[in-house]
């Protein structure tokens, strides 16, 4: 079931009407009900690979919470020693495994294809996987959920079906955000009483996800993708045009659907975790990155980056580089290698594709260069005048992190690493469009333009509401009734008669759907 | 206000939002299943549904028709103004895309049982007992519950809960719709009939320039195979004979005039089949085959006949007696007298191959005036009465329109190698010089005059000189005559643009850039309105022929000026053979001309008649 | 402490180290900063700083890192 259709919002009626008339402690069983449903309507075979891996880290995170068998007068360091070398022994295998079957999955065929290229035949043959729903963010969030079990953050889940309603609460299936356990599960297994103010909010985050993904992402993908498939005939000015909207489209369809999805999920009382901050606002990379995909940012941050970067292997690297260097510089070569890594694995995670890589190494290049120049950033900005520098500063700031990620968009958008560095030629060349029919008018009639501009308009203005601590649904409801009712109407009939009885809008799956 | 009163709001507004999809649907009405009651264009929804939006404009106007036309698009050509004067009544043509006798049959069932029918007008085509037009099940196809039986609940909730993409493509069309035919709005509400405008004005001439022009549309037979379906065509035949002869109805049957590719497609075995199964039936006219099957001009393409034709057939039903009508037209089938396939292709065939050609040869002068210098537009009189008298002394006989237009429409003969005279602008000379001669040489001769400069000698208001023009009463008296037709060179539309105030000037009937297509429809129709108003007050018949300004000739014109009741248009191309068609009036459209000038020898002259005799 | 604020401030000059009271809260220390600042008080003071520990409650303040350092200290 496609979460675009009429029949995603009719199962949630039905859904929502099932878990506000059930009983309260059977409620999350509801909720498990409609997730298993919704997963299976996607294809059995994925569902099958959902209950696995559910499965698999279930009883593997039993074994990582057991409390450790004291022997008699033994010394708890010892205790805790030998604890921690269980734990290790069991989380590293289940950890290999559960990435492996993300691995195989996902990466199989370009490991082969790669394999097969570099020996120059087709010694393997191309295998064929279905990529399960959503498999990158619950394989995540299912591993977060071990380490988490093994470091003693919180008690594993004992009940099998609770945790399986953990790792397949629908709204979170389809492009995330990767929830955790610590946050998550207590909303879902608790069961909401009636509050319509979770209602009224929920519908107000659908109306507006649904708006931002039909008005503007799928307005702008016809242009995106002609531009993407046909490069090697378009002008570079187009070529940057069609990166640079492919970023405003990225956003609005990704943020849109997760707009949709957590305001499906508020709709029974449960908040998942945000995943964008207003992050065409960013005044630098790292900040960038901290706005974008947050979830994503954030698991890296706490599973990742700093488990590398404060390992003893790293130490040492440290006092490798203090031998070597400025103490100044030194203590900066253990965080840059750690970041780089980071971004690496982001770009691997977007999909297999030597242009994936590229765009983390694109990403994790620029963030390690900021962090080493941050000190000579720092001093320049103590010269320069606070006050008046500090809005150019600003400006300066989201100029040249928005050229750094249109640029990025370059690769990731692209399907092969020769096309985004094509694509760069032409743009960088000013090269002229190679094909005399083409004009930007066929895509972008009065219609559409001005359609586009307004909707542009108020995302920003709502972005600047949000940039300033306003919560844009908050005083909407304080608005007077029929301000409310008129613009409801207007939404409302622009989703009925534009999007969902119109036969001529076909929907786009999500971006994020099928990585 | 709370949450949940907010929820209740939320609830309103949503119930709106579909309140205005369906209002959407009903007002716009793209299919013509709510009456259309905003919009009215029936052009467009019986364009695009014609099964349904018919039914429910005929539903609404039961009482404005009698008589129904039943058919596929081989019943498109028969026009409900040719029926109502030969058969008297109102008719209204019930055609849909594609053939379908079993839809037919649940037609007549609702039309006779719903209103008092007079007569049902029933044309049979070669694709009746071949195949029957898939329903798509989508929307432009739906059938009228009315017909069908469906409930209207569901029926109505169809259309009502329709994409609103429908309504979008309605309301486009509307903004980008013009007076003459496009591709959306190709009916004409009132009549049921398509909107054909402008492929009644082409010019058709020789057979081999039509086929050259439209070779696509006339594929030649590559294969022959058994009609499909004539036992089920039959069926429907006899059950909707059945259903008029309980309600009181006159059933008549046609089988329409069939293209001679069209005909080879299918065994003689199976169309003899057919026929005679229709004679067991009921008595009935069958016009397939005939000479006019050989001729594609009678023709639009491979399977549609023109309006002309479909004309024909409505006259030879009626017993018009003074109409033109081909030989061998329209065999008597009945259950005691059948004839086969084969014996009437041969009597076409033989018909057509003694058949012959007529072409009208068409001279052009300008002014006649002894005392200006001879030139491309200046003749003297002594050697217009000299060409005149070659003309005749080579066996030519001068004819007038009248005399060509009777051939044309009425079927009788122009002599053996005719010719017709014409004289543009209107000059004085035309009436002091010329008339005379024309009268004592017994010829016959047109003259095209423009409107404005009729009495003139000096352009409209300026005061500038210019070359006298007749006036209307030296026009009324040449033309009681009985030698001299008094025709259009537009009213207005050859100005001179040394003289001319308006910019841009408009010295030919073309359309300017810069003007749209309406606003150059309207503009042609006020000059034909001001022509008229000029000839009728001045005591002549309004013109019914046209010379272009310049010679500059355009499609867009000949339509309109057709459609205004103009028989004739005429250009200045010498080497156009002005080939002419009995029974098709589009072969006097664009007929070509010779200019006569100074420098005109008379081997010039008389190559030119040959060419064209 | 005046050991740590140093570090601190060779982390990231232009801070207000000793009154800010939320270092982590506010967004003014970052993942890189922490991570540096983390690797130079393991030196300094012979520490063992882990990923359990970098919690707000820990990082907020100077003076909270401070309580770290000698906590995890005792434990050596």
């Amino acid at each position: 079931m496609s979460v675009n259709g009429a029949y995603f919002l009719l199962f949630l009626l039905i859904s929502a009407v099932f878990y506000y008339a059930a009983p309260k402690k059977i409620r999350w069983f509801v909720l498990l009900c409609a997730s298993v449903t919704f997963y299976l309507l996607n294809g059995i075979k994925a569902g099958l690979y959902l209950l696995a891996t559910a499965l698999f880290t279930y009883l593997a995170s039993l074994l990582l919470g057991k409390k450790p068998s004291v022997a008699d007068g033994e010394d708890p360091a010892s205790v805790k020693k030998r604890d921690k070398r269980r734990k290790r022994a069991i989380l590293a295998p289940a950890l290999i495994i559960n990435f492996s079957v993300l691995g195989v999955l996902k990466y199989g065929g370009f490991f082969v294809t790669t394999v097969n290229t570099l020996i120059g035949r087709t010694a393997i043959p191309l295998p064929s996987f279905i990529l399960p729903l959503g498999i990158s963010f619950y394989i995540f969030q299912t591993s977060a959920y071990l380490i988490d079990t093994a470091k003693g953050k919180y008690p594993p889940e004992k009940n099998p079906l609770k945790y399986l309603l953990f790792v397949c609460w629908f709204p979170q299936m389809v492009q995330g955000p990767i929830n955790r356990f610590d946050l998550l599960s207590g909303q879902l297994y608790a069961g909401s009483p009636l509050d319509w103010e979770n209602i009224r909010t929920g519908l107000l985050r659908m109306i507006f996800g649904i708006l931002k993904k039909a008005a503007v992402a799928d307005a702008l993908a016809p242009f995106v993708a002609d531009v993407y498939s046909n490069y090697q005939s378009r002008s570079g000015g187009v070529i940057l045009l069609g990166a640079a909207l492919y970023c405003l489209q990225l956003y609005c369809d990704f943020s849109g659907g997760i707009d949709l999805l957590c305001g499906a999920s508020q709709l029974f009382g449960i908040k998942m975790s945000e995943n964008f901050r207003q992050p065409y606002f960013s005044t630098s990379l790292a900040d960038f990155w901290r706005r974008w995909h947050i979830s994503l940012g954030e698991w890296m941050k706490d599973y990742l980056f700093y488990p590398i970067a404060l390992s003893k292997r790293f130490a040492k690297i440290t006092k490798f580089a203090k031998k070597h260097m400025s103490p100044g510089s030194a203590k900066r070569v253990t965080p840059c290698i750690a970041t780089f890594i980071v971004f690496l694995a982001v770009g691997i995670w977007q999909g297999p594709g030597w242009q994936n890589i590229a765009y983390g190494i694109w990403n994790g290049t620029l963030m390690s260069l900021g962090l080493i120049w941050a000190p000579v950033g720092a001093r320049i900005r103590k010269r320069l005048n606070g006050r008046t520098a500090a809005v150019p500063l600003l400006i300066w700031g989201i100029i040249r992190t928005n050229v750094i990620v249109v640029i990025g968009r370059y690769f990731s958008n692209s399907s092969s690493l020769t096309q985004a560095f094509t694509m760069l030629g032409r743009t960088f060349s000013f090269a002229p469009s190679g094909d005399p029919k083409y004009t930007l008018a066929a895509y972008f009639d009065t219609f559409m333009t001005v359609r586009l501009a307004v909707a542009c308009g108020l995302l920003i203005f709502i972005s600047a509401l949000k940039e300033k601590g306003i919560d844009p649904i908050e005083s909407f409801c304080r608005k007077k009734w029929y301000v409310q009712f008129a613009v409801l109407s207007v939404c409302l009939v622009i989703i009925v008669i534009g999007i969902y009885a119109n036969s001529n809008y076909v929907p786009i799956s999500y971006v994020y759907e099928n990585v | 206000m709370n949450a949940k009163k907010w929820f209740l709001m939320f609830i309103s507004a949503l119930l709106f939002a579909v309140l205005c999809w369906i209002g959407l649907n009903v007002a716009v009405d793209p299919f013509n299943a709510f009456g259309d009651p905003v919009m009215d264009w029936g052009g467009y929804t019986q364009t695009l549904n014609p099964r349904n939006s018919k039914v429910t404009y005929v539903t609404k106007n039961f009482d404005k028709f009698d008589s129904y036309v039943i058919g596929s698009s081989n019943a498109a050509s028969y026009l409900p103004e040719t029926l109502n004067k030969s058969f008297g009544g109102s008719f209204y043509n019930m055609f849909h895309y594609g053939s379908d006798t079993a839809y037919d049959v649940k037609l007549v069932k609702y039309l006779t049982e719903n209103d008092d029918v007079k007569r049902i007008f029933l044309v049979l085509g070669m694709s009746e007992a071949n195949h029957v037009r898939k329903n798509s099940g989508d929307l432009n196809d739906k059938e009228n519950y009315r017909v069908t039986g469906e409930s209207p609940l569901s029926y109505y909730a169809a259309f009502a809960f329709a994409s609103p993409g429908h309504a979008f493509k309605k309301l486009k069309a509307r903004s980008e719709d013009e007076e003459l035919p496009k591709k959306a709005d190709v009916f004409i509400q009132e009549s049921g009939c398509y909107d054909k405008r402008i492929r009644d004005a082409e010019a058709i001439g020789t057979l081999e320039e039509y086929m050259q022009l439209h070779s696509d549309d006339f594929p030649a037979a590559n294969s022959k195979s058994e009609l499909a379906r004539i036992d089920e065509c039959l069926n429907d035949v006899a059950e909707i004979k059945r259903l008029c002869d309980i309600s009181g109805t006159t059933l008549t049957v046609v089988f329409t005039p069939v293209y001679i590719e069209q005909l080879e497609l299918f065994t003689d075995e199976s169309i003899d089949r057919l026929f005679s199964g229709l004679a067991n039936i009921t008595d009935y006219r069958n016009y397939s085959v005939s000479p006019i099957s050989f001729d594609a001009r009678y023709f639009y393409d491979l399977t549609h006949t023109r309006n002309a034709t479909a004309d024909m057939v409505i006259g030879a039903e009626a017993g018009e007696k003074d109409i033109y009508l081909p030989e061998h037209f329209g065999y008597e089938f009945s259950s005691s007298k059948i004839y086969s396939a084969a014996e009437m292709k041969n009597t076409a065939k033989d018909a057509i191959c003694s058949r012959q050609a007529v072409r009208v040869p068409v001279l052009l002068y300008h002014n006649t005036n002894d005392n200006s210098k001879q030139s491309t537009t200046n003749i003297h009189s002594d050697e217009l009465r000299r060409q005149i008298k070659l003309i005749k002394d080579n066996g030519y006989q001068f004819v007038s329109l009248e005399d060509v237009k009777n051939y044309v429409y009425r079927g009788i003969p122009l002599p053996e190698y005719p010719v017709l005279l014409t004289f543009d602008d209107g000059y004085s000379s035309n009436y002091s010089t010329a008339y005379p001669i024309i009268k004592e040489e017994g010829a016959k001769a047109t003259v095209f005059m423009i409107g404005c400069s009729a009495g003139k000698n000096t352009y409209k208001d300026t005061g500038k000189k210019m070359i006298p023009h007749f006036s209307i009463e030296e026009a009324v008296e040449m033309s009681q005559s009985g030698y001299v037709s008094i025709q259009s060179h537009t009213f207005d539309m050859h100005q001179y643009k040394k003289f001319e105030e308006n910019t841009p000037a408009r010295t030919s009937a073309n359309r300017f850039k810069e003007e749209s297509m309406d606003e150059y429809y309207n503009a042609v129709n006020s000059d034909i309105d001001l022509q008229n108003t000029l000839f009728t007050d001045g005591g002549l018949d309004e013109p019914y022929a046209f010379s272009f300004p310049k010679g500059k000739v355009n499609k867009t014109a000949d339509a309109i000026l057709v459609s205004r009741g103009y028989v004739f248009t005429f250009s200045t191309d010498k080497s156009r053979v002005n080939e002419i068609a009995p029974g098709l009036g589009q072969s006097l459209v664009d007929l070509g001309r010779y200019t006569v000038s100074s420098n005109t020898t008379d081997k010039q002259l008389l190559d030119y008649l040959a060419m064209n005799g | 402490m005046e050991k740590i604020l140093e570090i601190l401030e060779g982390c990231c000059p232009g801070v207000d180290f000793e009154t800010e009271t939320a270092l982590i809260d506010n967004g003014i220390l970052e993942s890189l900063d922490i991570v540096m600042i983390v690797g130079e008080l393991s030196d300094e003071f012979g520490i063992e700083i882990t990923v359990d520990d970098l919690t707000a409650e820990n990082f907020n303040s100077a003076e909270a890192i401070f309580n770290l350092v000698n906590k995890l200290k005792e434990e050596e």
